[in-house]
């Protein structure tokens, strides 16, 4: 083939170009730690790396959703487990009262030590977590257990006389936390799930004692019942403990397979974006040196013509 | 035979030698000229002169010397057809690809600023709304990421738009050139056939000419070729652009660019006849291509605005069904409410989304509740689900298009513009290299080397000088034949 000078001078000029972009091609890479900087350098690579950053998106999202129903379930354990403290207290201040050697004043003061303790109570369970309520259920803002003019109220209902549809409907006023693609978990009770309804709820079960060691003397068959019904109390309190410990393991549970999740994705997208800084170096070197050749070798081949050697 | 006969031929010579010689200038003085042909002198032998019928004493003949018969172009236009051919492919693909990376660089993906990005900032945010729903913060936070997606969107959606125009702006400009090109074409064809009608070759004129040419190839994709008569003619897909020194004229009109935008863009006519050029090639092709292409095949700047339009319409539908589900907080001057819109209901493409004029008033039409909500139930959240479950959902379909699941979806239109941007590069690429192939060989044919001219300039010097010697070899001999008649 005919070689003309033109030729040669763009034929050197065009690998030197392709040189220099590759150069730049290691150089972005070492720049920004991507392997490409548009998809559609690597599309495959591009729609696998989006695919990953959805989930990351949607699991960094779960992980979040996971710490908030953690910290929920913790301040929900530690409101209960004081209610459980308070119930034994109570139970002990029955024992010590309907104890034979016990007298009427004596019974006095412990009825009061027992008011204090239905207060305790029912500020437990008006307990609040981040500005809102812990056991109210939908009824955010105002106080959730109520005593006015003798009636104690939930969500402004009577609980001595709330239905039990009534009651249903209120104890599945949940807050449900999305702590994976298809687990909802809900960590909230209702106060209702505590103290129960109708005469015989926790907070009237106090009322009824303090009513009992108000009488001059002891009946021993409401004094059988009064103690029944706060054991009862007591179990309730400690099932809903235990049921709390579970799904307490359940969150453990899913945020150490979300953990592993994350952990994954992030070994993937590294694997499939990122690139290996090492490599890349060796290979802008050795694409350095094949520029360098290309310059030396060019001037030694584009300067000189015929003309140099005609006198 | 005639005593100055030696002095004719050296003479001839001496011309023929001179004439080469400023062929040569010119190649040289050409060496860097675009387009230009190296030139060669076609020097022929003369013919014995014949004196006589009977001139049995010249049985011996000699040759007259030799004769400039013409100053031809190295030039082989198979391969100008071939070059042409695939000039007119590369500027094609060269359109699309820089057009399809652009496009790249407006979704500007993967990154913490497009389009999946916002979509699933706005579903994060419903999450939070689901777990601290009659929080004011997390509706400020809701509402924020729902006008941050609406923006992005629409910036896009913009951006989209404005390149589609600069496409047709360009297919104006291209078809003006167009125009310009041919009447030029028709005037040098005029000049050259006038000029050759003495005989002699063009050259410079054909060069000029082949330019021209080259230059409609990348513009517009033609075939050039000659007649018999000497009348040149370039076609576009077979009719003629230019026929000798007739010119016919190419123009744009306005058509609509689909039934359903409002949007009229150029188009390519004949004239004259007024029907559509058929068989585009060449850089208006790819004009045309990427602003008009609307199928997954020929994935244009309408394909991905309407894909993104098919996205914005699926999100606006899915979380206005969800708001309008659930029932807004009451506030000073309006109770809780049901069926109110999260974004402009009337907004269902890319270009017009945004939220609603409720939603822009007051935080508290953000709908969570799934009943009347009072002063005892303002955590309701009993709606929120709605929002969340969004997007989890795998069946979406908008007017009848199916989006499947929104974030997918969202994904896809990236993965299918850098499958078609990676597609157009390679296309690109390949076609540079069978052009500049091409180009090489056209190159190695036609163009001019200096040290090929230089050779050459030493032989042709060689050969003026031993003219010369002949000359006044010639001139001692008839000094000889002169003095002996003193």
């Amino acid at each position: 083939m005919r070689m003309t000078n033109g030729m040669v001078n763009r034929q050197f000029l065009s690998d030197l170009r392709s040189n220099y972009k590759t150069m730049m091609k290691y150089q972005r890479q070492v720049s920004t730690g991507m392997k490409f900087s548009r998809p559609s350098e690597e599309p495959f690579a591009a729609t696998k790396s989006l695919d990953i950053r959805k989930d990351m998106r949607i699991i960094s999202q779960k992980q979040s959703n996971l710490q908030d129903a953690k910290n929920h379930i913790v301040e929900t354990e530690t409101a209960v487990t004081q209610i459980g403290d308070v119930i034994k207290n109570i139970k002990d201040l029955l024992v010590q009262g309907s104890n034979g050697a016990t007298t009427k004043s004596d019974r006095q003061s412990i009825s009061s030590e027992l008011q204090q303790n239905k207060e305790q109570m029912i500020d437990l369970l008006n307990s609040n977590y981040a500005g809102r309520n812990l056991f109210g259920g939908y009824n955010t803002g105002e106080a959730v257990i109520k005593e006015e003019s003798g009636i104690l109220s939930y969500n402004g209902i009577d609980i001595e006389n709330m239905t039990l549809t009534e009651y249903n409907g209120k104890i599945n006023e949940k807050l449900y936390y999305s702590i994976s693609n298809s687990v909802d978990i809900n960590v909230s009770y209702s106060a209702l799930e505590i103290t129960g309804i109708g005469e015989d709820n926790l907070i009237s079960t106090i009322d009824n004692i303090i009513e009992e060691f108000s009488n001059d003397d002891l009946d021993q068959s409401n004094i059988d019942k009064l103690l029944s019904d706060v054991d009862d109390h007591y179990d309730n309190n400690l099932k809903i403990l235990a049921d709390i410990g579970g799904k307490t393991n359940r969150i453990e549970m899913v945020e150490l397979q979300t953990n592993n999740t994350v952990d994954n994705l992030e070994k993937l997208q590294s694997e499939i974006e990122g690139v290996e800084q090492e490599e890349v170096i060796i290979k802008y070197k050795t694409a350095a040196l094949v520029y360098e050749a290309a310059l030396a070798i060019g001037s030694q081949i584009i300067q000189p013509t015929l003309l140099d050697y005609l006198s | 035979m005639s005593s100055f006969y030696g002095l004719e031929i050296a003479r001839k010579s001496l011309f023929a030698n001179q004439k080469a010689m400023e062929v040569l200038g010119h190649n040289i003085a050409n060496a860097n000229t675009e387009g230009y042909t190296r030139q060669r002198v076609n020097l022929t032998a003369l013919n014995p002169a014949k004196t006589g019928v009977f001139s049995s004493q010249n049985s011996l003949q000699v040759g007259a010397g030799v004769k400039v018969e013409s100053i031809d172009q190295i030039r082989d236009s198979f391969i100008d057809t071939q070059y042409r051919r695939e000039l007119n492919s590369a500027n094609e693909w060269d359109v699309k690809k820089n057009t399809m990376t652009y496009i790249e660089d407006i979704f500007s993906e993967p990154s913490e600023y497009g389009i999946t990005e916002a979509t699933a900032e706005l579903f994060n945010s419903f999450e939070e709304l689901s777990k601290d729903a009659e929080s004011e913060q997390v509706r400020a936070l809701v509402r924020q990421n729902a006008i941050q997606l609406t923006d992005t969107v629409k910036s896009i959606d913009t951006k989209l738009l404005s390149l589609q125009q600069e496409q047709d702006l360009e297919v104006q400009n291209i078809t003006d050139e167009i125009n310009s090109l041919a009447n030029k074409i028709g005037s040098i064809n005029e000049q050259i056939f006038k000029y050759e009608l003495s005989g002699e070759n063009a050259n410079d004129l054909r060069d000029t000419r082949n330019l021209y040419v080259d230059e409609l190839s990348g513009l517009v994709g033609v075939t050039a070729y000659e007649g018999d008569n000497g009348n040149y003619r370039v076609d576009i897909n077979g009719v003629a652009l230019v026929d000798h020194v007739n010119v016919n004229e190419v123009e744009t009109q306005k058509t609509k660019l689909s039934d359903t935008d409002n949007l009229y863009y150029n188009e390519v006519y004949w004239k004259e006849a007024g029907n559509k050029i058929r068989g585009l090639g060449g850089e208006l092709k790819g004009r045309i291509d990427i602003r008009d292409g609307n199928t997954a095949q020929n994935a244009g700047i309408s394909y991905f605005i309407s894909k993104l339009d098919k996205l914005a319409q699926s999100i606006v539908e899915e979380v206005n069904t969800a708001n309008r589900a659930g029932y807004t907080l009451p506030t000073d001057i309006q109770a809780s409410q049901t069926n109110i819109d999260f974004f402009n209901a009337t907004g269902t493409n890319a270009g017009n989304m945004s939220i609603s004029d409720e939603l822009a008033q007051s935080l508290s039409n953000i709908a969570y509740s799934s009943e009347a909500v009072t002063n005892i139930n303002t955590g309701n959240n009993g709606n929120a689900d709605s929002f969340v479950s969004i997007r989890n959902k795998d069946d979406i379909e908008t007017d009848g298009v199916k989006i499947g699941n929104i974030e997918d979806f969202a994904n896809n239109i990236i993965t299918e513009l850098s499958v078609a941007s990676s597609y157009n590069t390679k296309m690109s690429e390949s076609q540079d290299v069978l052009k500049n192939s091409l180009e090489d060989q056209r190159k190695a044919i036609s163009e001019v080397s200096i040290d090929e001219e230089m050779a050459n300039m030493v032989t042709y010097q060689h050969s003026y000088t031993a003219a010369s010697r002949v000359l006044s070899a010639m001139d001692e001999m008839l000094e000889t034949l002169m003095g002996m008649v003193n």
